[in-house]
């Protein structure tokens, strides 16, 4: 009877597990299953920039972020080789944590005494997957690692406010990082897996896993040492002049790339807690007024337009009466007669005027127009502005504004766009938007390099020409801006020095001291430009502020790159004339001074 | 399983009679009536259990014990311990006359309530999930009402044999078995808040009774006592009545609600292992998930593991064991084989049904070790020492001693008795013995004996 009991209860048994196991299993396994699963995502790395040498600039790795659970920690007890406890508790984890990662013990105790939360408190925010390995391999009970991307920047503040940052959340912050931020991410994967009752994954159970794409690597046109090079310059100069800000920016005459874009003061990237002010990128993002490096538009308004020569004699005034205000230069001086390229050269606003005035307000407007003033530039790094060119008869019109716009007052445009206007001469009169990206690395490692686009003509090859020798006089010993010559090389450039306007007050409130310009003049490879905003110290000259950087940044970029010295000697333009010497190609008696251009009132 | 093993022996069979081939009906039948039928019915199906549970512990207590000590082979090698100390109690237990196993019978039961009343003095260890029955000796952890089970069925079998010719007197069949030994034992188990070891122990002590002949009305009268009893201590625990309402009340739709996580996940268990099991070792419960997977629901893992084929073949050895003890019973001539016989029967059935019943979700979760193939030092021993005593009367019975004794050296003997799968042991000096053997149980001499 007791048997006959036994195999009954038994068969029961036997029945309800064929149900449970077979019959009515697949449900229950499902929901058992549903309950295991998790999903995790697995992070796609990012792309890496790099400059145009292949050099990273800006390059993600993986790193782990050690935390705790306190609760846990609590419980943890260090043993020695023995198994006598040597600590207990927080101690004894970070005794532990300390002797792997060498981070200060009082730290790590006083992280775990006051955590981020209850159960979570972050040790160590960033190490290396090989110290988490490590530390995992002691054993120590409630310690745990999150893994993450961190984004290296091996250039540092020298190339930030270019590249841009990537914040804690992924998220890209301007720059580049941002501009080309969908080629750079690549589609994060995700595996699901089956977990424990601590989250650990169950090594036997269910995986699937759908790999991330890591993102392309996209090249810049940028060389890293030129950039530096340029920075550092370009820092020293701001520092020495008591500056409030300057940029620097290297660029190729016939691609129209960017091969350095320099800031100072900059932002370091690795440094999470700063304010967006800090981080702009200036040299993209000011406008102020260009001053003298506009006269080259006049004066190339000028020559297309057929209204003078290089050697067109001028008579320039003490002073040029013009729409109710007296009109004068930077420095007093008599009577001058100079010629049309001696009138650029020396900079002088009196003489621009009385040379290209005849151009009228419209054809003015639209030769700044065509130079690329009042349109964006187009290069698509972020925050660009167009700048303020006043159309004529428009609301900010006024009866200054044309001759003002002359000299570069009165007007505003960003860096870029002033340094277009020389890429524009250098390059034949052919305008190429500037760009910064050289080519891409797509997953599979095939480069394909970008394209150069197609240039828009501004001026003839014979105005630029004409204009590039007139600025081989500026750059040269005995021209105004003698400290910007590169030695064994013929420069072309011009110097500036505007009046800013102040942008907390909106007047007029120091200068931007300016030198623009390129080389080497017979076949020119770089257009280099530094702008020294609200110098304080040193002097207030382009020519003296910015013009040896400029020739400090093009004798390096000249040197690295090769380009050979010039053989001959450096062209030499009349700049002045004898008003009392005949007149070439007039009747006998009509001397210089005769034909000049002088001021005949308002036409 | 059960069946190759069991094959094996008739092969040995079918080769003395040299003429019919093995495996036939009459052939098993044949084999399953001789006297030796119980003794290696009962070390193959227990040593089979051993070894599985073995196998199970170290597979389900892999990942706790990694967790908790680095080492996934901490619980394992515990237990292999105990299991070889166990073994060899076995052995010296299955070769130790009966006449020793009775005068045991006194030491023992005082060994037995003195431990346990231990359990309450500073020996005794802290609550371990409500439960105080563990003492600390030596760094080690004893569970004494595990030796209590088997001290109560030799004590209980010795004393109730002498008293078989008075045993319709209730309070000759009480003194001293229930008054006072029983009582004070169960007290203290229950003082202890073991529900569990106690219901086995008021099995083992009815088994007793039952078997040695106290007429059926005491049962319905103490059953009935017993029953409210149960009641009482159930209804006088927020736990129990909790363990019992998610028994009976269907309410489990999911892990999450209150007190029917166990439940659950067992059955989660169960379902993902399927008709054919995850495979060894593949379990995803024993990842922190199920409690106790090594422990009471080791059940749960082996058919996770194993599949239909692994839990039923758990219940099959079961049935099987049960069988042999049964034969022990009806086959024995003397008394105390006959009650102990019984005890053990009681004592491995009723623990294994409980035990199953919990994973299964036919019982509440009352909380029993499978015996032998949990995990847990005290019960494995303890278990295996029963095993020894369960081995010693099945070698007692009448044509076993010849068939099994005298044959072969120490040694062999001793090897022999050992608790390993059979085909692993050499026929070769059998065979000359076996047919005098043979003929000493015909089918009609082993039924007079079952009378």
């Amino acid at each position: 009877m007791l048997l006959l009991g036994c195999f009954l209860v038994l068969s029961l048994f036997a029945a309800q597990l064929v149900r449970l196991q077979g019959l009515d299993a697949a449900s229950v396994s499902a929901a058992a299953l549903d309950g295991r699963l998790a999903v995790r995502s697995i992070p796609a790395e990012r792309g890496t920039i790099t400059d145009v040498n292949g050099e990273p600039l800006a390059i993600s790795s993986e790193r782990r972020r050690v935390v705790a659970d306190p609760t846990l920690v609590v419980d943890y007890t260090l043993k020695d080789d023995e198994g006598e406890i040597v600590a207990e508790g927080f101690a004894a984890a970070a005794q532990v944590v300390s002797e792997v990662t060498g981070a200060d013990r009082g730290t790590l105790l006083e992280k775990l005494e006051n955590p981020e939360g209850d159960q979570y408190a972050i040790l160590l925010p960033d190490v290396s997957p090989q110290t988490w390995q490590e530390l995992r391999q002691r054993n120590v009970r409630g310690l745990s690692a999150e893994s993450f991307m961190r984004r290296d920047y091996p250039l540092g503040e020298a190339a930030a406010p270019l590249l841009g940052w990537v914040g804690a959340g992924g998220l890209p912050a301007g720059g580049i990082e941002l501009v080309k931020d969908q080629m750079l991410t690549g589609t994060p994967g995700e595996a699901v897996y089956e977990q424990g009752r601590d989250g650990e994954m169950i090594t036997t159970g269910l995986y699937e896993e759908e790999p991330a794409q890591p993102g392309e690597d996209v090249r810049l046109s940028i060389d890293a040492d030129l950039q530096w090079y340029a920075f550092d310059a370009l820092r020293t100069r701001v520092k020495e002049a008591g500056a409030l800000r300057g940029y620097a920016v290297v660029q190729e005459v016939e691609t129209g790339r960017i091969v350095a874009l320099a800031n100072y003061p900059t932002f370091d990237p690795a440094e999470p807690s700063q304010t967006s002010e800090e981080m702009r990128n200036a040299a993209i993002e000011d406008v102020y007024e260009p001053g003298s490096t506009a006269k080259l538009i006049t004066a190339a308004a000028a020559l297309e337009e057929g209204i003078v020569e290089r050697d067109t004699p001028v008579e320039v005034p003490v002073s040029l009466p013009r729409a109710g205000r007296a009109f004068r230069d930077v420095e007093p001086h008599p009577i001058l007669h100079l010629t049309f390229a001696g009138v650029i050269a020396r900079s002088s606003n009196m003489g621009t005027i009385l040379a290209a005035e005849e151009l009228g307000d419209q054809r003015l407007y639209d030769w700044i127009r065509r130079f690329g003033l009042g349109t964006p530039v187009g290069h698509g790094l972020p925050g660009e502005s167009a700048g303020l060119v006043p159309e004529p008869g428009g609301t900010i019109w006024s009866a200054t504004t044309p001759y003002t716009m002359m000299f570069g007052q009165g007007l505003s445009g960003s860096f870029l766009q002033q340094v277009g206007v020389f890429q524009s001469i250098a390059n034949d009169g052919v305008r190429l938007t500037p760009s910064f990206v050289q080519g891409t690395v797509d997953a599979e490692g095939r480069y394909t390099e970008t394209t150069v686009p197609e240039g828009t003509r501004v001026v003839s090859e014979g105005t630029a020409q004409t204009l590039t020798e007139i600025m081989q006089q500026i750059p040269a010993t005995g021209g105004t801006a003698p400290l910007a010559a590169v030695d064994g090389y013929h420069v072309a450039g011009k110097t500036s020095t505007a009046d800013r306007i102040d942008e907390k007050t909106g007047r007029y409130s120091g200068v931007t001291s300016s030198f623009i310009g390129f080389a080497p003049a017979e076949d020119p490879k770089y257009v280099v430009g530094v702008a020294v905003q609200r110098p304080t110290k040193v002097s207030r000259f382009g020519g003296v502020i910015s013009g040896p950087v400029f020739a400090s940044i093009m004798r390096y970029a000249l040197q690295k790159e090769g380009v050979e010295p010039a053989s001959t000697p450096p062209l030499t333009v009349e700049l002045e004339y004898d008003p009392g010497a005949r007149a070439p190609g007039e009747p006998s008696g009509v001397t210089l001074g005769d034909i000049a251009v002088k001021d005949e009132g308002t036409p | 399983m059960t069946s190759i093993a069991r094959g094996s022996f008739l092969q040995r069979g079918g080769e003395d009679k040299s003429a019919t081939p093995a495996w036939t009906m009459t052939s098993v039948g044949e084999w399953l009536r001789s006297p030796v039928a119980p003794y290696y019915l009962v070390l193959v199906t227990t040593a089979m259990l051993t070894g599985l549970g073995l196998v199970m512990v170290l597979s389900a207590s892999s990942v706790g014990s990694y967790t908790s000590s680095g080492s996934s082979y901490t619980v394992f090698l515990d237990q292999l311990m105990y299991a070889a100390i166990g073994v060899t109690l076995a052995v010296v237990g299955s070769r130790l006359p009966l006449r020793w196993w009775k005068r045991l019978a006194w030491p023992a039961v005082f060994m037995a309530l003195l431990l346990q009343a231990a359990v309450f003095t500073p020996l005794g260890l802290d609550s371990y999930q409500g439960n105080r029955n563990w003492l600390s000796i030596g760094g080690r952890t004893l569970q004494p009402s595990e030796f209590g089970k088997i001290a109560l069925v030799v004590f209980g079998a010795a004393v109730l044999a002498t008293k078989r010719r008075v045993i319709h007197k209730v309070w000759q069949a009480s003194i001293p078995l229930i008054f006072p030994v029983g009582i004070v034992l169960l007290g203290l188990v229950l003082q202890g808040n073991d529900l569990g070891t106690g219901m086995i122990l008021v099995a083992i002590l009815g088994g007793l009774l039952w078997a040695a002949g106290l007429p059926a009305r005491w049962f319905v009268g103490v059953g009935a006592v017993a029953a409210l009893g149960v009641a009482f201590l159930a209804a006088g625990s927020a736990n129990r009545m909790q363990r019992i309402q998610v028994w009976l009340g269907n309410i489990c739709d999911s892990p999450q609600v209150d007190g029917c996580y166990q439940k659950v996940h067992a059955e989660y268990a169960l379902a993902d292992g399927g008709w054919w099991g995850l495979g060894l070792g593949e379990s995803r419960e024993k990842w922190g998930i199920l409690p106790e997977p090594h422990n009471d629901f080791i059940l749960a893992i082996i058919g996770e593991e194993l599949g239909l084929p692994g839990s039923l073949s758990v219940l099959l050895l079961f049935a099987v064991l049960a069988y042999a003890c049964f034969r022990i019973v009806s086959q024995a001539e003397d008394m105390f084989t006959r009650l102990a016989a019984s005890g053990l029967m009681v004592w491995f059935l009723a623990q294994a049904m409980i035990n199953i019943g919990s994973v299964i979700g036919m019982l509440p979760i009352i909380g029993v070790p499978l015996p032998l193939v949990s995990s847990g030092g005290s019960a494995l021993v303890a278990a295996l020492l029963g095993v020894g005593l369960l081995l010693a009367l099945a070698r007692s019975l009448p044509g076993a001693r010849e068939a099994l004794g005298g044959r072969g050296s120490t040694a062999r003997r001793t090897f022999a008795s050992v608790p390993a799968p059979a085909p692993a042991r050499t026929p070769a000096g059998r065979t000359g013995r076996k047919p005098a053997a043979t003929t000493a149980r015909t089918p009609a001499a082993a039924r007079k004996r079952v009378r």
